[in-house]
């Protein structure tokens, strides 16, 4: 099971996700009260994926973001307006109260990111390529709020922290939600 | 790495940098800065930014607060860890009154006329390498730092026991980064105690790159969720953290230390600078050794020094001569702790040096026991003195070392004076966890 760190202000939002991740083995959590031991998790135990709210104890979600080692990849669930302050496009956002199944699927895209970069790419055709990634990015665009500038250059970096083309990352998503 | 004012300019252009820090140091060893945007670069390099010295601790008072900051432009350099969109760089300024001349109360002023001294007595450089040690904390869910380390190791442990190396080692990147050439990196003795040391160079050099290198060090293990402290003595009953300085003299690129028929191969003037150390360490204790807690580090117990007395194979001397010789020889003064103002400690331990050469002065005989198993009649033997007990005795010994007091001259003793009579009037008055425990029941 991947590891997740997890860090929220409220001890009960982090008890439930974690019980959500555990529950369905994603995910096991280790749980920090603060950004400065998401850092200190992260550099000791090689964690690469970070859950956590828009603002912890010590620092917001954003701050911590750019702390953390390339490679990376951080989950900031919170209140839309609050989730709307955050510009780093690589960081995932994902809008409360949010259903468990979304949850789900957004903690299955962070740790997919991270599993693809093992696997070797696999050319396709280009017109089905388009549709792939254009799918994909509505996705973006509905589940996360992303703006398609934003949803492109998602992809974009995905694919080149992973080494694969835009369509597998496209495809990944989709996957994900079931659309393909 | 020299610059001229054209390659600042165009490199602040050309890497997009938005925003420059005009850094500085106040008389207690604090770096300070005003931050500029890159839109400002041609004022900066032409020396026209200013900066409110009323509001620095030490500098001048309201009626007179206009200063200028003039750059040193070789030290200009960019900051590797903030985010590559945006960087940041840096300049170390010196301060000046609006009319052009030198402030007297900025620390680097007081070195560099020290450095200047050495040279109308025909020593081209005086070389200094800093050894300086560290301890990495965890913090609180507030942020705030404890005296946790989650760190078993030792001296000179790995992974996974030594659970600082990757910090170190991104703060050994970082540094290199801007140009320091680092010669070693270790864990120390105490749990969660580092030790990083980097190429000696020339003593202004040197006390800038001590202000960077703590500068680096503390952001770079926020980076990493922990707190650096450069505090001497944390926790007691382990080891405090030093900061042994190397220094040599250089005349004509030959270092004068050197004396290749020489007792030890060391030169007259060698043991004549190590004699001026020697009578005027206890006169600038205040300065090597600035904090309260500075003094709970120079205890017997831990291998830091807490008597006066030099040694060619003793470790635990106040001063010891490393095995090095020819251009490699040095004197190590092991007192001084990371916590003080590198210009200012640099000033005063070569001003004592040089007054040593000046005056031909001779030092006391080697010390080759253990100086820590000799009783107190068995020091008075030897003429071993001890170094000052505590903040307050070290102050009133300063004020009683003329050469000292002039080295800093009258606004930065003053002000030193009036800081460090403070700081230790706060200690005196507070009531101490160790009060508590130990009288509360008796009495």
């Amino acid at each position: 099971m991947e590891e997740v760190a997890l860090a929220f202000e409220s001890e009960k939002t982090c008890a439930h996700i974690r019980e959500i991740l555990e529950g369905t083995g994603m995910a096991s959590c280790l749980l920090c009260h603060s950004g400065a031991e998401v850092k200190r998790v992260v550099d000791i135990q090689g964690i690469s994926t970070v859950i956590c709210g828009c603002k912890l104890r010590d620092l917001d979600a954003e701050s911590l973001f750019v702390d953390l080692p390339t490679g990376c990849s951080m989950l900031v669930v919170g209140k839309r307006p609050m989730l709307d302050v955050i510009e780093n496009e690589e960081i995932i956002k994902l809008a409360a109260p949010a259903s468990r199944d979304d949850l789900l699927s957004a903690v299955r895209l962070l740790l997919r990111g991270e599993r693809r970069v093992k696997r070797n790419a696999i050319p396709v055709r280009s017109a089905e390529e388009k549709i792939c990634i254009e799918r994909a990015k509505e996705l973006l665009i509905s589940r996360y709020g992303m703006s398609e500038g934003q949803a492109h250059r998602f992809l974009q970096k995905k694919s080149m922290d992973s080494g694969v083309k835009m369509l597998h990352t496209a495809q990944m998503i989709l996957e994900e939600s079931g659309r393909f | 790495m020299a610059y001229t004012k054209e390659d600042i300019i165009r490199i602040v252009k050309e890497e997009g940098v938005e925003f420059i820090r005009m850094q500085f140091t106040d008389i207690f060893g604090q770096l300070k800065n005003v931050a500029i945007t890159a839109s400002q670069v041609e004022k900066a390099v032409n020396n026209q930014i200013m900066l409110d010295g009323s509001s620095i601790e030490g500098f001048v008072r309201i009626n007179e607060s206009d200063q200028y900051l003039y750059p040193d432009l070789d030290s200009f350099t960019i900051f590797p860890w903030r985010p590559q969109q945006g960087k940041v760089a840096r300049l170390i300024c010196d301060i000046y009154n609006p009319d052009g001349t030198p402030f007297v109360g900025d620390p680097r002023g007081v070195l560099k006329r020290v450095l200047e001294k050495a040279k109308r007595m025909g020593y081209d450089a005086f070389n200094v390498g800093p050894e300086a040690e560290f301890f990495l904390f965890e913090t609180d869910e507030d942020g705030k730092p404890t005296t946790k380390t989650n760190d078993e190791a030792g001296y000179f442990d790995l992974g996974p026991l030594d659970r600082g190396e990757g910090t170190r080692r991104e703060i050994c990147i970082a540094l290199e980064q801007m140009g320091f050439e680092i010669e070693a990196s270790h864990h120390e003795n105490a749990p969660g105690q580092h030790e990083i040391d980097f190429k000696y160079a020339e003593a202004l050099r040197t006390a800038d790159n001590i202000m960077t290198f703590k500068l680096a060090v503390k952001t770079l293990a926020q980076k990493s969720g922990l707190h650096a402290t450069f505090m001497p003595k944390p926790i007691f009953g382990i080891s405090g953290s030093g900061m042994h300085t190397n220094m040599s003299l250089f005349r004509d690129g030959k270092n004068i230390f050197a004396d290749p028929n020489g007792e030890r191969g060391l030169s007259k003037e060698c043991y004549s600078f190590i004699a001026g150390v020697l009578a005027h360490v206890k006169g600038f204790a205040a300065i090597t050794n600035p904090l309260v807690n500075s003094y709970k580090r120079l205890v017997p117990g831990y291998e830091a020094p807490c008597y006066l007395a030099w040694s060619a194979s003793n470790r635990s001397a106040l001063i010891r001569i490393p095995a090095p010789r020819g251009t490699s020889t040095r004197v190590e003064l092991r007192s001084p702790d990371p916590s003080c103002n590198p210009y200012l400690a640099f000033a005063v331990v070569l001003a004592a040096g040089l007054d040593g050469i000046e005056k031909g002065m001779t030092p006391p005989a080697e010390i080759t026991e253990d100086i820590y198993e000799m009783d107190e009649a068995t020091r008075k033997l030897h003429g071993i003195e001890s170094l000052p007990g505590s903040l307050e005795e070290a102050i009133r010994l300063m004020q009683e070392d003329q050469l000292i007091m002039d080295v800093l001259g009258q606004h930065v003793s003053r002000h030193y004076v009036d800081g460090k009579m403070k700081e230790w009037d706060e200690f005196r008055t507070r009531v101490s966890s160790w009060e508590r425990e130990k009288y509360i029941i008796n009495y």
